[in-house]
């Protein structure tokens, strides 16, 4: 296991969540086409999350 | 002819602009300056993309044995993600950086890798939103 704690520094964890937020409760794709898409993106990285 | 218009992600999508410069420049500003160069124009020739002018000469002269570090890491995170191991964060990263900045690097390059691609596909690139 790496040293490494976190991957993401606090104070960019917030803008990074509002930016996640927005893109997911705002825009013209629907739920299920961004969830398919979150999904496929995941499997291609093995992307635990 | 491509379908693709002559705009930018930007343009398109301006509902998410503002939340993705704050991210940006709040990304770039925990690296130190020169890195942040560095690692700007080493994403933007392996993905095709003209380098950023350097009127200050902040990119010249030899790297640092911790920047060649980093910009190995960058280049392993974009060409070859598996094989980026806890072994390789710790080698590449944590052995020159502490924790804040090893991770504000690790952030700062999956966004460059992120927003490059954006950068490769529209023509217009991504302003205002920079990379």
């Amino acid at each position: 296991m790496s040293g490494l704690k976190s991957a993401m520094p606090p104070d960019l964890g917030v803008a990074f969540s509002a930016l996640y937020g927005r893109m997911w409760s705002h825009g013209i794709v629907d739920h299920p086409t961004k969830e398919v898409a979150r999904l496929r993106n995941a499997k291609e990285t093995d992307c635990r999350y | 002819m491509s379908a693709w218009p002559t705009t930018n992600a930007a343009e398109l999508r301006p509902e998410l602009t503002a939340e993705l410069a704050t991210l940006v420049a709040a990304s770039a500003s925990k690296l130190p300056p020169r890195l942040e160069a560095l690692l700007v124009a080493r994403f933007a020739k392996l993905r095709g993309l003209d380098e950023p002018d350097d009127p200050a000469g902040v990119r010249t002269g030899p790297m640092t044995t911790a920047e060649s570090a980093v910009i190995d890491f960058a280049e392993r995170f974009m060409l070859d993600i598996r094989g980026v191991t806890p072994a390789v964060i710790d080698d590449l990263l944590l052995a020159h950086y502490d924790q804040d900045t090893a991770s504000a690097i690790l952030f700062r390059i999956a966004l460059l890798e992120g927003m490059t691609k954006f950068e490769r596909i529209f023509p217009g690139g991504s302003p205002p939103c920079p990379v």
